[in-house]
């Protein structure tokens, strides 16, 4: 065991964490001590190879457990933040507009791609939020929501207002419902029940406006 | 002449940065984009994994790995861009790995510094050898002296940082990265 009470400044010497006046009466300690230059070179070396260690990969893909955790973590709140705040009352606005721009909601609703009429009276609002989910792409959606924006610009004009009506209708439903979901998650984040709960709605909100995305590029 | 800068910046041009890549598939995977997250995780899986496996050991290295790329897809949208996305990640994959030993000494009562197991000393430095050599010295080490030894040497932290991640005053950090130092020495010759 080295006794030399100099040996415990060697490492922050060689870290440059040292006042100059101890730096100084260090090195004319290290003159003379060959024992203190020998920890001090150990050391560096040990500071050179521990910043040169590499970083091979796992040796095996962790890669696909990652992904099979995040596709079950279906529910999760957070990814779908950034999307949440994206969508302003404009957009939203715009969204009614292009499921509008059908001519009746009951009948892009109702009708999977069969060209039979409109049923002027369907309860579009039901139908909106018991409708069969498709899956989403959630890339497919950010772009059919824009182009949704740009073509219903022109399309203001000349759209039936009991439609607009029904579509205002689901919308301000689904929006009554995630407000319920963001208060209760703010007070308890953690919750699954309320991350599902959530989440469902999320989905509901983006298939209904994918819909109206499609719908509006079938009569554009 | 001068056509060294000129190639180098058309190279640059050319081959966008890991940071540059990160930027871009970040924020294509903060929009839901898995297959952005999927290259994110390959361009950081070496690292990050080498930091488990020598914090944590290398049993639970895979398992904390995941944990920490899925808990990093949670969290995407609130990396502001502040810093690399490689120090954010980095700081998470941190703070994942000192929960989980939390967690680990809150369920099995261990405390404290464990004995190195036995086992060779593996021989003195050669700069490569020593590099080898330096892994295996490392797993034998204390679990403080290795946190603060990984953070500190490997990793790059300030003590002043290491003190913030361990909520440790950052002379204890200093003391403990010295008697890593001289235990590796000890190890290694």
């Amino acid at each position: 065991m080295n006794q030399d009470p100099w040996t415990d400044r060697v490492s922050a010497y060689a870290d440059d964490d040292m006042e100059a006046a101890e730096r100084a009466a260090l090195e004319a300690h290290l003159r003379t001590c060959a024992a203190c230059r020998g920890v001090l070179a150990d050391v560096r070396a040990l500071r050179e190879a521990a910043t040169a260690l590499e970083n091979p990969p796992p040796s095996r893909d962790l890669w696909p457990g990652i992904a099979a955790r995040i596709r079950e973590d279906g529910a999760r709140v957070l990814p779908f933040e950034p999307r949440r705040t994206r969508w302003t009352a404009p957009r939203l606005a715009a969204a009614a507009l292009a499921i509008v721009a059908l001519g009746s909601a009951g009948l892009w609703l109702t009708r999977a791609a069969g060209p039979g009429p409109a049923a002027p009276g369907t309860p579009g609002t039901q139908v909106v939020l018991t409708a069969a989910l498709p899956a989403v792409g959630e890339q497919d959606y950010e772009v059919a929501l824009e182009r949704l924006e740009r073509t219903l610009d022109a399309r203001r004009e000349g759209l039936d207002p009991a439609t607009v009506r029904v579509i205002d209708q689901s919308m301000a439903i689904i929006d009554a419902a995630l407000a319920d979901a963001e208060r209760a998650l703010e007070r308890d984040p953690g919750s699954a029940y309320l991350n599902r709960h959530y989440d469902a709605t999320m989905r509901k909100k983006i298939d209904l406006m994918r819909r109206a995305a499609d719908a509006t590029r079938a009569v554009s | 002449m001068g056509d060294g800068p000129l190639v180098s910046t058309l190279s640059t041009a050319a081959e966008p940065t890991a940071a540059e890549l990160d930027r871009v598939d970040v924020a294509r995977a903060a929009a839901g984009d898995m297959a952005a997250f999927e290259r994110v995780y390959r361009r950081h899986a070496g690292r990050i994994h080498g930091l488990v496996r020598r914090m944590m050991g290398p049993a639970e290295a895979d398992d904390v790995t995941q944990e920490i790329f899925v808990r990093a897809w949670r969290k995407l949208e609130l990396f502001r861009g502040e810093a690399a996305f490689s120090t954010w990640l980095h700081r998470l994959a941190v703070n994942v790995i000192l929960a989980r030993r939390q967690q680990a000494v809150r369920h099995h009562e261990r405390f404290g510094a464990e004995k190195p197991p036995p086992g060779r000393r593996p021989g003195r430095r050669d700069t490569t050898g020593l590099r080898m050599d330096l892994e295996a010295a490392m797993a034998r080490l204390p679990e403080g002296a290795r946190r603060i030894f990984v953070l500190h040497d490997v990793e790059g932290y300030t003590h002043e940082e290491i003190g913030q991640l361990l909520d440790v005053a950052p002379g204890t950090s200093k003391s403990q990265l010295h008697r890593a130092r001289m235990t590796l020495r000890d190890y290694l010759t």
